[in-house]
């Protein structure tokens, strides 16, 4: 393992470590299974976080005083 | 620093495994579908490390890194994870310029880690920030290559 990976690894793991329980909570989403899906099944599944991305983004720009 | 907790390895395994172990048997279409669902997933995580580095340290518990992203900086991530997800959904539903919207979120987030994540002063943060950052572009590349 070279040392930009080591590097990136200890990142996460220091980021992940302090994520409780949001971390949980992305774990539990990412290990959502795509098999089985059909790619329209995938983009709808892309689309709803879309969204959830977007809103989020909005609140927290207002929340910082800019304008979404 | 808290201890390292078992789910927050596997958020770390799964970030970096990326789309690898999704089903061998899928089309290339699938492929890149799911790849480019790893994508909108790491978004969503590196956005959600964001708001934590961003919140201030008012509550007990609070994480280490909180309240060291400034307004100004928190504004110009949520704007660049907006435009991300934003083509992640394109890509996503527009088979024929998948490719194309894909290119842009790729050169999206080499902006977002050449500029954004540059103006953090603390180097724990930062390395943080830029390791979920690397976990979108590798994605995001995954997902070009299944389409290339």
């Amino acid at each position: 393992m070279n040392p930009s990976t080591i590097n990136q690894v200890t990142g996460i793991l220091q980021l992940v470590s302090n994520l409780e329980p949001a971390g949980f909570a992305l774990v539990q989403k990412l290990m959502t299974s795509t098999q089985g899906k059909s790619a329209a099944d995938i983009a709808a599944m892309v689309h709803a976080e879309a969204q959830s991305i977007e809103s989020i983004a909005d609140a927290e720009i207002k929340k910082a005083g800019g304008t979404p | 620093m808290k201890t390292f907790t078992l789910s927050g390895l596997v958020l770390a395994l799964v970030i970096l495994a990326g789309g690898w172990s999704c089903n061998q048997n899928q089309s290339s279409v699938q492929r890149a579908a799911t790849a480019n669902k790893d994508f909108i997933n790491a978004v969503a995580a590196a956005q959600q490390a964001e708001i934590q580095f961003h919140d201030p340290c008012t509550s007990p518990g609070t994480p280490a890194g909180c309240g060291e992203i400034d307004d100004t900086l928190h504004i110009a991530f949520q704007r660049d994870f907006k435009t991300l997800a934003q083509c992640s959904d394109q890509a996503a539903n527009n088979t024929a310029g998948a490719q194309a919207a894909l290119k842009a979120c790729s050169t999206s987030v080499q902006s977002l880690i050449t500029n954004n994540a540059a103006g953090i002063k603390n180097p724990s943060t930062k390395a943080s920030l830029t390791a979920l950052l690397v976990a979108i572009q590798t994605s995001v590349n995954t997902a070009l290559a299944f389409l290339q």
